[in-house]
Parts: structure tokens; C-alpha cells; sequence
């Protein structure tokens, strides 16, 4: 009797003002609605509770993911189910899948999430953070984007989409999307961000500029995808591609290849030529 | 306490809490039952009928006895059935456990 009390009670609170409240709880709440099967009451409180801000990612966060994904992938949302995964397997790549509690279609999801973002590995030259509704987003599908200038002239890119104005939000589908952010004098770097239904990307640049270190020159035979620090940073040849003094990875890779992976020591006002490196046919990268 | 556990049979392991909620009811109109596993989620059906993959669900039932039944590879079948009266909610806990090897 208890417990069926329990549940008229979460839903007249929930009715009466119980959104004011802080969005740790809310996550609480929909965890707890989730439990029992309350799942429209659930999917709002933990789109809200899921804002990184509100608080750790501890296993009540871990907790409301999996479930979030459940009820998004039971009502045939599996994009969005998608998009909310690989956003937070980005910020916590470790999460151990409950494959107890949630069906083989919560575990085949955080795979392909997983795959997806996988190689996203530590992100050094960018710092995202979420503008997060303070209520939550309804039905709404669209979400929004905004890259923040460092006091230089800064360019962003949306692959499919078009330039970005920094400074202004771009509103923008659900989705995963490239970025390519630069500035002149500046280190350029590829990026992948979720835009999330009603919550603003924002996107900053750490820049640092020639003064602070020296440039990058290489080719390679034939032409391959260059991460510099585990980052996209363009094709083969690179030219003048700006990094900070010190020790950097370096990583050439191409599908067929065996991918070349080294260190670089680039010093100030350095001017850093690599030549032409040659990949070597066998397994690479898909 | 407006439930009742029907004569099935339950397996050892299966533990079943009914509770249902209190007055004032409604003479006619449907109920409702929560079914929540306990030990993993596991396909649920009602009457017969799937209805969900997980740990919890919640289904509109006309007043007279359903049947409940959970099943998951690897895990010995639960069936246990509940008599919902007009107007109430039912929450049945059952828990699901591995079958021996």
C-alpha cells in the first residue's frame, strides 16, 4: 500500500512544483519514476537532472543515463537515445554498462555510442560546457550551438552547416556535429559535439599563439589524416600548423595503413619539418 | 488492501509483494499494475501478452485477475497472477533468478 501511495504522491508533486527543485533531484526523481514504470514522468526529470553542472557523475548520473536510454529507445527514438549517449560517454568515458537491469538494446546502444566516441581520447584544445534549461526541454528537437571567442579573431565551421558566428547561438537539430575552430596564428583542431534537445554547446578555444611555440610541417606517402595530441587537426600535407612549445603525439593514419604514431618536440619559433613520411600498407584504422 | 494473490503456484525463489492503493476507490473504471523485477530486467507479459523488456512496467487493467509472467534466457520463468479490483494500482515485485547450470 505503501508504495502505491508513494507513486500517487511523486506524480502530485511532481504537478505541484516539485521542477523548482534542484536538478540533482529531479534526477533522483526520475530514477525513481523510472523504478516504477512512471516513464512520461520520468523522461523530462531526467533530461534536466542530466546537467554535468548539477553535480558529479557518480553513479546516480550513470544511473539516470541508463535509463533515460531506455525510455527513449522503448518509444523508438534511437537517434536521440544515440546523441544523449555518445554526449556522455564524451564526458565519462569509463561507464560500465548495466547489462543486469537494462535489456541487450540499452547495451547494443552504448556500443555503438562507444565506437563513435572512442577516439575522441583527452581534448586539449577545447573546454565545452552546456547551457542546460532550467526546466525541461518538452518535445523540442532543437538544441543550440555557440562558440566563444578568447579575444582574437576566431573562426568556427559546422560541417553541414555553415560558419558560426562566435558569441551567437546557432539553433540546431539533435545531433552530433563537426567543428572546425580556428584563428589566425593559432593551432586549427577538428572537433565533435552533441547538440542536445534544448540545451546550448558552448564550445571555447584555448588558443595559444606563435609566440608561445613553433610550427608543424609534415607530409606523408600517401596522404593520411594527422592527429596532433590525439585531435584531428586536417590532412596531409600540414603546413605551419601552430603548436605550443613541448612534447606532442603525433599520429598519421590511414584505412589499409599501419598507422604511424611518434613524439615531436617542437621549440619556440620553431619551424618543425617532418619531410615526407612514408605509410606502410597492412592494418590500419577502418 | 484491494488484491489478492491468485492460487498459482510460485517457484521458491520468487518473492511477491502486492500492495495496492488505499481507499477512497471508484466503483467502475479500470485499474492499474506495476510490475517491478528484482535480480534483472527480463521480459514481461500480462495476460499472455508482451508488453516490455525491464525492470519495471506499468499497464491500464480491467478489474478481474491478470496473469504475470517474466522470462529471460538463463533465468527460471516467474508466473504468478493478481486480482485488480476498479481503480486500484497494483505494484508486484518479483524477483528473477539465474536457472541452475
Amino acid at each position: 500500500m505503501r508504495a502505491a501511495t508513494w507513486v500517487a504522491a511523486l506524480s502530485i508533486g511532481i504537478a505541484t512544483g516539485a521542477l523548482a527543485q534542484t536538478p540533482r533531484n529531479l534526477l533522483r526523481l526520475g530514477v525513481e519514476a523510472y523504478d516504477v514504470a512512471a516513464y512520461e514522468t520520468a523522461l523530462p526529470l531526467l533530461t534536466t537532472g542530466m546537467n554535468p553542472a548539477a553535480g558529479p557523475r557518480d553513479s546516480l548520473w550513470v544511473a539516470g543515463l541508463h535509463r533515460l536510454a531506455h525510455i527513449l529507445l522503448q518509444t523508438s527514438h534511437d537517434s536521440l537515445a544515440a546523441v544523449w549517449l555518445r554526449w556522455a560517454l564524451r564526458q565519462k568515458p569509463d561507464v560500465a554498462v548495466d547489462t543486469l537491469n537494462f535489456p541487450p538494446a540499452v547495451g547494443n546502444a552504448f556500443a555503438l555510442a562507444q565506437g563513435v566516441t572512442a577516439g575522441g581520447q583527452r581534448d586539449t584544445v577545447t573546454e565545452t560546457l552546456w547551457d542546460w534549461p532550467a526546466s525541461p526541454p518538452g518535445q523540442q528537437s532543437l538544441g543550440a550551438i555557440r562558440v566563444e571567442r578568447s579575444g582574437v579573431p576566431l573562426s568556427a565551421f559546422v560541417e553541414g552547416v555553415g560558419m558560426l558566428t562566435p558569441g551567437e547561438p546557432r539553433a540546431l537539430p539533435y545531433g552530433t556535429y563537426r567543428v572546425l575552430m580556428s584563428a589566425p596564428g593559432h593551432a586549427r583542431v577538428w572537433i565533435e559535439r552533441e547538440v542536445l534537445p534544448g540545451v546550448t554547446t558552448v564550445v571555447r578555444l584555448r588558443l595559444w599563439g606563435p609566440a608561445a611555440g613553433g610550427y608543424l610541417y609534415v607530409a606523408s606517402a600517401p596522404w593520411g589524416r594527422v592527429y596532433v595530441d590525439h585531435q584531428y587537426v586536417g590532412y596531409t600535407p600540414l603546413a605551419a600548423y601552430p603548436m605550443a612549445a613541448g612534447t606532442h603525439q603525433l599520429r598519421i593514419e590511414r584505412p589499409g595503413y599501419t598507422p604511424l604514431d611518434t613524439t615531436v618536440t617542437v621549440q619556440r619559433d620553431q619551424r618543425l619539418r617532418l619531410g615526407t613520411i612514408p605509410l606502410r600498407a597492412g592494418a590500419g584504422s577502418p | 488492501v484491494g488484491a489478492a494473490l491468485s492460487g498459482t503456484a510460485l517457484p521458491d525463489s520468487t518473492r511477491v509483494a502486492v500492495r495496492a492503493k488505499p481507499a477512497p476507490r471508484p466503483a467502475s473504471g479500470p485499474g492499474s499494475i506495476i510490475v517491478q523485477t528484482v535480480g534483472g530486467w527480463a521480459r514481461i507479459s500480462i495476460d499472455g501478452v508482451f508488453v516490455r523488456e525491464g525492470i519495471s512496467d506499468r499497464e491500464t487493467a480491467e478489474p478481474g485477475r491478470h496473469r504475470i509472467h517474466l522470462d529471460r534466457e538463463g533465468y527460471e520463468p516467474v508466473d504468478t497472477a493478481v486480482t485488480v479490483r476498479a481503480g486500484d494500482t497494483i505494484v508486484v515485485r518479483l524477483t528473477i533468478r539465474k536457472a541452475s547450470p
